[in-house]
């Protein structure tokens, strides 16, 4: 690991956030550890309430006051400069939020709701690019312009004085991603940035992300259950069940020979082009277990269809193979081992 | 580009100017704040000039609206108390709105302790007759114009404080605050830059009701000689003035013009808030 520290932008090392609710204790995200490479683009999937979002806003410390992080750590390798620490960074220290917005920035899911409405889209915008750069409003309001009209918004001189109500759905995930990009951030955190956009749309924003990430080099974080988007858009994949990445490989790893059956079973479900009308597509059965369930055991052992009685009785180790390709379960642990 | 860089402002005015009741509210206020500083120009006689020869006089090219029973001019006598009241309607109603506000911002965003002690606090004034915190207050503090801004505006601000509280509380669950906090902004910015000009739509009306309350209680409070000095013609001292019955039946204009001065003053203004409220509310 010491050798590649520069070729990772982002570490996440055993990472364990909590939340509190009264007395119940839920472990959102239990001891998950990825690595994004630079410039590339990192797939998180999972089905709902796995973790995905809790692990993205673990990295900018934007957690509900009732959320904290228990345990490990998250390092910040700037293209230029000292390693950052941002697990050592409290939520509303000064660190943090010079970070937020500059070096990492986010796009969150609804684009409906994530705009103020009482400005107009270009204030919002110059706004950021004011708070982290000290430039004059007159260029603030020209890169704007500049960028709108790179993310393929028509007129974008007028469009900036509009307010968020005059655009659509799609226009506004562009503002948004608009907003995010507009100081060129290192990292994009994009928590499922089009699963509330029609399919077209959806086509083109991640189309615009990819160019916008080609041309800057910006390294992507990608929160999805959506596994099409995944072999689009990721170069590396992190499966997540339960607060735990339990597999994590390059895309072919991942899509060529998953190992997990959790992994598997997910891409089962997945219709591929050229299926048979009448072939039926495989569900996991059963559903996610509260998310205050204590294990002993592996945590997809009573949905794993390949599930041994060990594995009910003691978490599984993660088993790292010589390409890189990482996975957390006890049949592979064996396979290693014989 | 010339035409872009005021575009904002000028597409804020053309929405204003499309609503004609508020344009009318407009300028129907404005005709009569200016009237009221102007008075000086409008009018040679001092409003508090007594002269028992001119007495109960009709209405006459010399006394647009007659004089009173001791000689007074109407006229002057109402535009110089429209200083008085226009003044303490709206300073008061100003002050009170610009409290609440900020308290109000304060408690719905940090919540916890602090919400629940400027609540409680905002609970004793509202429960508290207001009246009668008012007659305590000029009892210990004196009676003047400015104490009695004073006394509406600590009075008044616990109404606009629950209403900027309520819409913080529900506008800091929107999503775009947590796109604010992931770009790094401060609480405060959020609060004070971003969650506050949310809640300004209802906060104008409140402010424009207001200064009509305020107008009318001032007028209540010299009723009960415990407002301006008696001797100060602000409309209500005027009305308060005509309350005899013989004033009443045989010379109308004393109470009807102060009496429509309130009235179309209050209208106006509230005709205003409402456009005013449209203008800065981009949903509308």
């Amino acid at each position: 690991m010491e050798n590649n520290i520069h070729e990772n932008v982002l570490e996440v090392r055993d990472l364990q956030t909590r939340f509190r609710v009264q007395k119940r204790v839920v472990n959102a995200v239990n001891g998950v550890t990825f690595e994004l490479k630079r410039g590339k683009i990192l797939g998180i999937v999972g089905e709902s309430g796995c973790g995905k979002s809790v692990t993205a806003h673990s990295i900018l410390q934007l957690l509900p006051k009732v959320g904290h992080i228990e345990n490990g750590s998250i390092t910040y390798y700037p293209r230029e400069g000292e390693a950052k620490v941002l697990t050592d960074y409290g939520p509303k220290s000064r660190e943090i939020k010079k970070i937020r917005g500059k070096d990492i920035s986010m796009i969150f899911q609804d684009p409906m709701t994530t705009l103020n409405p009482v400005y107009t889209i270009g204030s919002q915008i110059v706004e950021n690019l004011r708070k982290h750069e000290k430039i004059t409003k007159a260029e603030a309001k020209e890169r704007t312009i500049e960028l709108l009209r790179k993310l393929g918004i028509p007129n974008p001189e007028i469009r900036f004085n509009e307010y968020p109500h005059q655009f659509s759905g799609g226009m506004k995930q562009r503002v948004m991603i608009a907003i995010a990009m507009v100081c060129n951030p290192e990292i994009l955190i994009a928590d499922e940035p089009t699963t509330a956009l029609d399919v077209t749309i959806q086509a083109q924003i991640l189309g615009l992300m990819r160019s916008l990430q080609e041309e800057h080099g910006t390294s992507i974080v990608m929160i999805t259950h959506n596994m099409g988007i995944v072999a689009q858009m990721c170069d590396d994949v992190a499966v997540m069940y339960m607060g735990r990445v339990v597999e994590f490989g390059s895309l072919k790893q991942i899509f060529t020979e998953p190992k997990h059956p959790y992994t598997r079973a997910l891409l089962r479900s997945v219709p591929v082009l050229g299926m048979g009308k009448d072939d039926e597509l495989e569900t996991i059965e059963g559903s996610t277990p509260d998310a205050s369930t204590v294990f002993e055991g592996c945590e997809f052992a009573e949905r794993c269809t390949q599930a041994r009685p060990e594995c009910f009785k003691r978490f599984p180790k993660d088993t790292t193979y010589e390409d890189g390709h990482k996975v957390r379960c006890i049949l592979f642990e064996e396979n290693e081992n014989g | 580009m010339k035409m872009k860089t005021n575009s904002l402002a000028k597409q804020r005015l053309e929405k204003f100017l499309y609503n004609r009741l508020a344009v009318v509210g407009f300028i129907m206020m404005m005709l009569i704040i200016l009237a009221c500083v102007f008075a000086p120009i409008l009018t040679p006689y001092d409003p508090a000039y007594i002269d028992v020869s001119l007495k109960e006089l009709k209405p006459s090219a010399e006394h647009l609206l007659g004089t009173d029973r001791l000689g007074r001019d109407i006229l002057a006598r109402l535009l110089y108390g429209g200083r008085i009241s226009i003044w303490i309607g709206l300073a008061s109603a100003f002050g009170a709105s610009a409290i609440g506000v900020v308290l109000g911002c304060i408690s719905g965003y940090f919540g916890g302790k602090l919400d629940q002690v400027l609540l409680y606090i905002s609970e004793i004034f509202m429960t508290f007759p207001r009246y009668l915190l008012v007659l305590i207050c000029v009892g210990l503090i004196g009676q003047s114009m400015n104490n009695i801004i004073i006394i509406f505006i600590l009075t008044g601000w616990s109404g606009t404080m629950r209403i900027v509280r309520g819409k913080i509380l529900s506008l800091k669950q929107e999503a775009f605050v947590e796109s604010c906090l992931a770009n790094g902004v401060s609480g405060w910015s959020i609060m004070f830059r971003h969650l506050l000009p949310n809640t300004l739509g209802p906060v104008i009306v409140d402010m424009t009701l207001s200064v009509a309350g305020c107008i009318l209680a001032e007028a209540g409070l010299s009723f009960l000689g415990m407002g301006v000095a008696a001797d100060v013609p602000t409309w209500g001292n005027i009305i308060n003035a005509a309350k005899r019955l013989d004033i009443i039946q045989n010379m109308p204009l004393l109470w009807i013009t102060p009496g429509l001065a309130i009235s179309l003053f209050v209208l106006s203004i509230n005709f205003f808030g409402d456009g005013l409220r449209d203008v800065f509310d981009p949903a509308q």
